[in-house]
């Protein structure tokens, strides 16, 4: 029995030891009531450089009822990072610089419960440029000038045809961007693009005086072409007078009409590597007098040149490699394009000019085109002239098995040009039209479509300009609308449309008044990205 | 007895003491100027290859001397001489002038002269230098003492050629290529160049190449892969 007493003593001892711990639990409970943060859907956070951006947040519990601002305070954060001043819970901001896809986020601490409630909203401060338009490369009192027109298209409003919902010329854009002269001697403008990404492409201007490359979207200026040259200046006494970048290999041709490559070390940036100075050689000779021809490049990876020094097309391998970012072994090789249809393929109809002896003929025009039947092949139409009659000449190029050319549908036929007095002045190809059998010639002033389909009455008169064409580009996949660049400062958008009969209304989309740009040498709709 | 031993041990303390109250003179410490030659990542070590050198008949190979002390207002001269035991080069492959470390330098250099003479077409030769006390300067380190030169001028693919030169630049190396290399484009070595100037280069000899009709022995192609 004292066994048991002194037994039931030590427990007790225990327990009472045990019973002397601290109880460290939290029995101070609160419900927390959650709060939902609302935004205006008219809240507008993809501004223009000089807008505000200004978001009121409606913050309420769950039962929609606003909470108590005393009982939180409240933070804004651009990318998570803390502004001076972000400390309300309406936020005023006014934008200083270009930025894209960043998150604003508005920090809602609840001062009972130490609980924080967040929200994201995205924001993109632009440019006035960054909007879908076209640059214009102009002369104007003896200086070179860029300009832009912002347009924004209605598509549903007639249906088939687009309209202007709004336009905004803006002239002398690089000097108000960068506060220099852009130089003298327009002459052309060439987009340039990086592989996929969302980065929109560059433009580089190229003039007499000087090329100059600028952001796509802002127009600052990134170089001066001759920083992109071996040794920081261009060949002795040459102006570059044409551009052809590919994503690894670029390509400059001369007054000379000598070429000049560069072979980047990736595709992923807009300049790596230089030029070299020293023009490029085929089979042993500096080539001269020749021109690259602007296509699409993504998928065939080569572009065409034109050598008219030797009465030839050549063409110069991108050499892309799809699975490593470097260019392959071949960049920037100058190939031969096959002269005829090899065999296995329909023979080349009668008259049709071998590509490697054009002799007899001038190249008055090559444009490119997307092939019917292959979407990922190149088509090309060259006019030919002879003793004053000209021929359209139309052939693709077949690059499916790697290094392999071969030319397909292939046509030729003399152009009837019938009731129109005078030489064409101008030609264009609709490039990005499927199934356009359509060329566009100009003569002067006036706008003519050639249905090479139709050789009995292939031409027709479209428009009437109030003056002399200089320029004409789409660059848009599956458009109709061209761009007309006309020698009294006057860019015209144009819907070329089928039947030609429609009204004049629905021909001209928009047009500037005469003289906004000067005298425009060139004008190129803004691709964006590739 | 006692006595006696308290007495000897007195005497020995006070001798003791005694002794060591002897003054001496403090020495000062006065130690002579000391050079080195800086060796920890194989800087005093040099191979020149003549052949790699084209239009070379002599190079200055140039090492660094390092000194310890006091920096001084006027030039003093330091002694070289030749380690016999480790030297293949005859006497008429270098030249040794006087070594002089110039005033107001804790570094110097130290320029030999190596010589490309005939027998270098047919073998390697070495040339080891010690540096040696003289009335100006110590050896302040035992293992900090030696220069090696080794030179020749025989054929032999360059270090720089390497596997993405051939592929991507100049193609595979051939002796008659490397030599056209410097003939075509007045170069020798494209170390150090960016890719561009590699490739100007490698695209000036493919153009002398295609315009001689130049060829590797035995007629095949002399093949330049870039464009």
């Amino acid at each position: 029995m004292k066994y048991i007493y002194k037994l039931a003593s030590v427990i007790l001892m225990v327990i009472s030891f045990v019973g002397c711990y601290k109880d460290k639990g939290n029995y101070d409970l609160r419900d927390i009531k959650p709060v939902i943060i609302g935004l205006d859907k008219s809240v507008k956070t993809n501004v223009i450089l000089g807008d505000s951006i200004n978001i009121y947040p409606i913050i309420t519990y769950e039962d929609s009822t606003l909470i108590n601002d005393d009982d939180y305070t409240f933070k804004w954060t651009l990318d998570l990072e803390d502004k001076e001043g972000w400390n309300n819970k309406n936020l005023k901001w006014k934008p200083d610089i270009l930025m894209d896809n960043k998150n604003l986020t508005i920090h809602v601490l609840d001062k009972k419960t130490g609980v924080t409630y967040v929200r994201n909203i995205s924001c993109r401060v632009a440019t006035v440029y960054d909007h879908p338009g076209y640059l214009v490369l102009s002369e104007k009192d003896g200086k070179s000038e860029l300009g832009y027109l912002t347009l924004t298209f209605d598509y549903t409003s007639v249906p088939g045809y687009a309209i202007i919902k709004e336009a905004v010329p803006h002239t002398g854009v690089y000097k108000k961007t960068n506060g220099e002269d852009l130089g003298t001697g327009p002459i052309r403008l060439h987009e340039h693009h990086l592989r996929g990404g969302s980065v929109k492409g560059q433009q580089l201007i190229l003039q007499k005086s000087n090329g100059v490359d600028v952001v796509g979207t802002s127009f600052e200026k990134v170089f001066n072409l001759e920083e992109t040259f071996l040794g920081g200046s261009l060949p002795q006494g040459v102006t570059m007078e044409n551009a052809m970048f590919m994503y690894y290999v670029n390509i400059l041709s001369d007054n000379n009409g000598s070429l000049y490559t560069r072979i980047k070390s990736t595709d992923k940036l807009f300049h790596s590597n230089y030029f070299l100075t020293t023009p490029i050689s085929y089979q042993g000779e500096v080539l001269t007098d020749c021109r690259p021809i602007y296509s699409v490049y993504q998928h065939q990876k080569f572009a065409l040149i034109h050598d008219n020094k030797n009465k030839r097309l050549l063409g110069i391998l991108d050499g892309g490699t799809v699975d490593e970012n470097k260019p392959s072994i071949d960049a920037g090789k100058v190939i031969d394009i096959p002269a005829m249809p090899s065999e296995g393929e329909p023979v080349a109809p009668k008259g049709f000019v071998p590509l490697n002896d054009l002799s007899g003929y001038e190249v008055e025009h090559i444009g490119f085109y997307r092939d019917p039947d292959d979407y990922y092949r190149n088509g090309f139409v060259m006019v030919l002239e002879k003793g004053g009659e000209y021929f359209v000449q139309k052939f693709s190029i077949d690059r499916a098995d790697g290094n392999i050319l071969t030319l397909v549908n292939c046509s030729f036929d003399k152009m009837n040009m019938s009731g129109v007095s005078g030489t064409p002045t101008k030609y264009y190809t609709l490039s990005y039209v499927v199934n356009s059998n359509d060329l566009l010639v100009v003569f002067g002033n006036k706008l003519y479509i050639y249905d090479t389909m139709n050789p009995s009455d292939p031409l027709h008169l479209y428009y009437t300009f109030t003056g002399n064409v200089n320029c004409m580009n789409n660059d848009e996949y599956g458009s109709r609308q061209i761009g007309v660049g006309l020698d009294n400062g006057q860019l015209v958008v144009v819907n070329v449309q089928k039947p030609i009969n429609v009204p004049d209304e629905y021909k001209i989309i928009y047009e500037t008044p005469i003289g906004t740009f000067g005298n425009i040498v060139d004008a190129k709709m803004r691709i964006g990205t590739y | 007895m006692k006595n006696r031993i308290y007495a000897i041990l007195i005497s020995l303390i006070v001798c003791v003491s005694m002794y060591s109250c002897k003054q001496e003179d403090v020495s000062l410490f006065k130690s002579q100027d000391m050079l080195y030659i800086p060796n920890s990542v194989n800087e005093n070590i040099r191979f020149i290859p003549f052949y790699h050198n084209p239009g070379k008949e002599q190079i200055e190979v140039k090492f660094l001397v390092n000194l310890i002390g006091q920096e001084q207002d006027v030039d003093r001269e330091y002694k070289i001489v030749v380690v016999d035991s480790l030297t293949t080069a005859n006497k008429e492959d270098y030249e040794l002038d006087k070594f002089i470390f110039r005033k107001g330098l804790f570094e110097d250099t130290l320029t030999v002269k190596v010589n490309k003479t005939a027998h270098l077409s047919t073998k390697l030769v070495t040339l080891t230098l010690e540096l040696v006390p003289n009335e100006n300067f110590n050896v302040a380190y035992e293992s900090k003492k030696l220069v090696e030169i080794s030179f020749d001028n025989l054929v032999s693919r360059p270090e720089w050629w390497d596997s993405e030169v051939e592929e991507i630049y100049l193609g595979a190396y051939s002796q008659k290529k490397y030599e056209l290399l410097f003939i075509a484009t007045g170069v020798s070595s494209i170390e150090n160049l960016e890719p561009a100037a590699i490739r100007d280069v490698a695209l000036k000899l493919k153009v002398y190449i295609s315009k001689n009709g130049i060829t590797e022995d035995g007629g095949l192609p002399m093949i330049i892969p870039i464009y």
